[in-house]
């Protein structure tokens, strides 16, 4: 995506003095990224083709799980890179989730485990999903292990 | 599988009970949008959320192209103006058009803000703006951000004047 295009729809951050030092954690960490503006009271960035603006906006909002966002990982070592990189400084949670350093919610959920729970076999699907459910960072050995029941 | 998402980061909203109605509400007012897998929970998920097994857990949709997903979560999670959506707008009609669509059953705030009725937080803004705003002559920026400031929804042709200062 270069600058010119415009996406219609755009993820807009609500910080409290941290909006630079956000984008710079955020394009550090994913690639195809880079920050397409930075003044005192906002930045505008563009993590992976997705453009994001991000406000000064002062302590009104805290960022709460009702919006997180989901970072589609295809390998076991995408998904160690993103918990790692992405949790530095906030917290793990369970199922996948983890809250960066300053509160805004990650889920870093490989496709495959849709399609394990998706699938029509009700048995092989309940398997994954007890799986991960007892996991926090997503764990793709495991989760097959599980859906094989080997 | 179709619908795949493909996106590497997505938007993903929480909602209690509503996220087919807030899906489909989404798809009705933009264009090249459509509802994609649905995700129904089994006893196993249904536990932890009290949400009624077979009920719809996870909803795909996509709005002019792009993809979010929408979760039946239960009640533990609410939206607030920490996160919201830009939708960024030519003209003042398009401007008009999603200032009323998406404001209905919601409520009109300051600034080209608005809640939807599910509680989601949107900025209905045309392109205009921004360029405006960062105008390297100082004086004519603030007196659009000034004339920003007194409104809701924005119109583009008060920012123009007041950047003009006719």
């Amino acid at each position: 995506m270069t600058n010119k295009i415009t996406p219609k729809i755009a993820p807009f951050l609500w910080f409290d003095g941290k909006a630079e030092e956000a984008a710079k954690f955020y394009t550090s960490i994913f690639r195809n990224s880079k920050i397409d503006s930075i003044s005192p009271m906002s930045a505008t960035f563009q993590l992976d083709g997705v453009k994001f603006m991000a406000l000064n906006g002062g302590p009104q909002f805290k960022f709460t799980e009702a919006i997180s966002f989901f970072v589609r990982c295809d390998t076991q070592e995408e998904i160690d890179y993103y918990w790692e990189r992405l949790s530095a400084g906030g917290s793990e949670g369970k199922c996948g989730w983890l809250k960066d350093k300053f509160g805004v919610s990650w889920q870093i959920i490989p496709p495959v485990l849709g399609d394990m729970l998706n699938d029509d076999d009700d048995e092989k699907s309940q398997r994954a999903m007890t799986a991960m459910l007892q996991m926090d960072k997503i764990d793709i050995a495991a989760l097959k292990q599980a859906y094989d029941n080997k | 599988m179709m619908n795949k998402i493909t996106q590497k980061i997505t938007p993903f909203l929480w909602f209690d009970d509503k996220a087919e109605e807030a899906a489909k509400f989404y798809c009705s007012i933009f264009k090249n949008s459509k509802v994609g897998e649905m995700t129904r929970y089994d006893e196993e998920a249904a536990k932890p959320t009290g949400r009624p097994a077979g009920s719809i857990m996870v909803v795909e949709f996509q709005l002019e192209g792009q993809e979010f997903v929408a979760l039946n979560g239960g009640p533990l999670f609410k939206f607030n103006e920490a996160i919201s959506f830009v939708v960024n707008c030519e003209t003042q009609e398009e401007v008009d058009y999603f200032w009323e669509k998406l404001s209905a059953g919601g409520e009109e705030s300051r600034c080209g803000w608005l809640t939807d009725k599910f509680g989601l937080s949107w900025q209905v803004v045309p392109i205009v703006l921004t360029e405006l705003l960062q105008d390297k002559d100082a004086a004519k920026s603030q007196r659009v951000m000034k004339a920003m400031l007194q409104m809701d929804k924005i119109d583009v042709a008060a920012l123009k004047q007041a950047y003009d200062q006719k």
